[in-house]
């Protein structure tokens, strides 16, 4: 709590973990669904727009010790 | 294959995660057990046994590496598989050395999670065929009581699991002593009608003239000795199963009216002009090939269709020899409580004569061999004195007739028993020497006159001598 270092590894993993869902579920509809299905592309927005803020994340933190 | 479903334990405290992570490996087959609290998944392994946890590093209430160690103490063969959305190297590290399968970083990779459950999966099944070495491991290779621990009888049990459920008619060939009626109770016990009836009827044992009433059933009058109503066997096992053994068998006359009970779904009872709905599975068998004997005309061809919907071929047991030593196991268990003896098992010898014997009457015969072996056994193993004195005649290159005294082992003689073991001798001696009757004289110690004599009192001449 009163250490701020370990609230926002707190912050980063809570943030993360639901991104995780997010990224997981599209990734299964991305599966389940035919290719020419048009809402491929939208799907496709949501898978891009969670990786890239799990990308975000994790450069933010800095590479992973 | 084992028949039980692998169990995989998931432990995440967000429960958006476990929803997703069961669907996720929906395709692999696993029973999935969802926790979003750690000692409530702990306390669950306390009662039932799973093939994989899944759990998450980072929770509120407990380190993820607390479970694994509580898991790996709980119960060694469960595989445990980490997650976390906080990779590091050192988590990583501790996770192997703590005996992890594998170290997951979320978002999850499903295509690396599910290959890690299929992996876990086939270990399973292969050390549980490992492990089928004796008697106890080959009972669960079982179906309904059948051992069958071959490929070819795998093959067939999942065949079994998969029509069970659905088939309307089956035909289940095979020769004589394979077991075709406990495959098909094993489709009726195994299907949505296991709680109604299985009625068989074999029709090689019913005369040609009561076969419509055993099976449609009769009205009071109906023909001479018809003093009252009778059900037949088709109303009779209205909503169950009506096993058809020997069908091929059955007058042509009743073929056809059993073809159009099947095609019409109703019976008419003898000398009634109403006829009934009924609804019966039919499973027939037969051990001849039914598809030459439509071929040739003597057996409807489209009742042979009718019936043949779906055909389960029980193989001979010299095709499955390696399910000897299994069955053996289990009908030496049988008969040894049956005879109140404390038989353990059989000499090597004598497994070995059982394995090269050709079996033509198959697995029934294999169980009247072993249920005599046992009877007359005297000691905790049975020898290959004990399954030669039990072998009822030599099967391969010598098939000799009937040896009178050799039915009813019961009440032999002694004289009669070493008879028995005499011939039985001199059969093995014949058929070491490849048949070469001098040589056996030889080695058996007497003339080729004496031999000759000896052949002819067992009978053992008529059938091997003209053709040599």
């Amino acid at each position: 709590m009163g250490d701020p270092v370990s609230d926002k590894n707190e912050f980063e993993h809570e943030l993360k973990n639901f991104l995780a869902i997010i990224l997981g579920y599209a990734d299964l509809l991305i599966e389940e669904m035919p290719a020419d299905d048009p809402r491929m592309e939208d799907l496709s927005e949501i898978h891009k727009a969670a990786s890239a803020a799990v990308t975000l994340l994790n450069n933010h933190r800095g590479p992973t010790t | 294959m084992s028949e039980r479903k692998p169990v995989l334990i998931v432990v995440d405290d967000e429960p958006g995660m476990l929803g997703l992570i069961e669907r996720a490996v929906q395709p692999t087959g696993y029973d999935v057990e969802l926790h979003e609290n750690a000692g409530e998944a702990l306390s669950r392994l306390s009662v039932i046994s799973a093939d994989v946890a899944l759990v998450d590093l980072r929770m509120p209430d407990i380190d993820g590496f607390d479970v694994l160690r509580a898991v790996r103490e709980a119960q060694p063969q469960c595989q445990v598989i980490l997650m976390t959305a906080h990779a590091s190297v050192d988590s990583a590290i501790e996770a192997v050395k703590l005996g992890a399968l594998d170290y997951l970083s979320k978002p999850i990779d499903f295509a690396r999670l599910r290959q890690l459950l299929a992996d876990v999966r086939e270990e399973g099944d292969r050390r549980a065929a490992l492990m089928a070495a004796d008697g106890e491991t080959a009972r669960r290779l079982e179906l309904c009581g059948m051992i069958g621990r071959s490929p070819v009888m795998q093959e067939l049990f999942g065949l079994v699991r998969r029509i069970a459920p659905h088939a309307r008619a089956a035909l289940v060939t095979g020769e004589t002593g394979t077991g075709k009626e406990g495959i098909a109770k094993a489709i009726h016990d195994l299907g949505p009608r296991r709680s109604r009836r299985f009625l068989t009827i074999n029709c090689s044992a019913i005369v040609e003239t009561l076969f419509e009433s055993e099976l449609f059933g009769h009205m009071r009058g109906a023909f001479t000795g018809a003093t009252d109503n009778k059900t037949g066997l088709f109303e009779a096992a209205d909503g169950g199963t009506l096993f058809l053994d020997e069908v091929g068998e059955l007058p042509a006359a009743v073929q056809s009216k059993l073809l159009r009970v099947l095609e019409t779904g109703e019976v008419q009872r003898v000398g009634s002009l109403q006829s009934k709905t009924v609804d019966v599975r039919i499973i027939a068998a037969t051990n001849r090939d039914l598809y030459a004997e439509a071929d040739a005309g003597r057996f409807r061809s489209d009742l042979y269709y009718r019936l043949n919907v779906i055909e389960l071929r029980l193989p001979p047991l010299r095709e499955r020899s390696e399910d000897i030593p299994y069955l053996t196991a289990a009908f030496i268990r049988e008969f040894a409580s049956k005879f109140g003896k404390p038989i353990e098992g059989l000499r090597p010898e004598a497994e070995r004569a059982l394995m090269t014997r050709a079996w033509l009457g198959n697995v029934r015969e294999l169980r009247n061999v072993l249920e005599r072996s046992c009877m007359l056994a005297e000691g905790l193993v049975l020898t290959e004195r004990d399954i030669q004195a039990a072998l009822p005649l030599e099967g391969g290159v010598h098939r000799p007739q009937r040896w009178p005294s050799d039915t009813g082992g019961e009440d032999r003689t002694l004289t009669q028993d070493l008879h028995l073991v005499e011939r039985n001798h001199i059969v093995r001696m014949l058929a070491e020497a490849h048949g070469n009757k001098r040589a056996a004289a030889e080695r058996l110690g007497l003339s080729r006159r004496t031999l000759y004599r000896r052949l002819e009192r067992y009978h053992l001449l008529e059938d091997s001598e003209p053709r040599q």
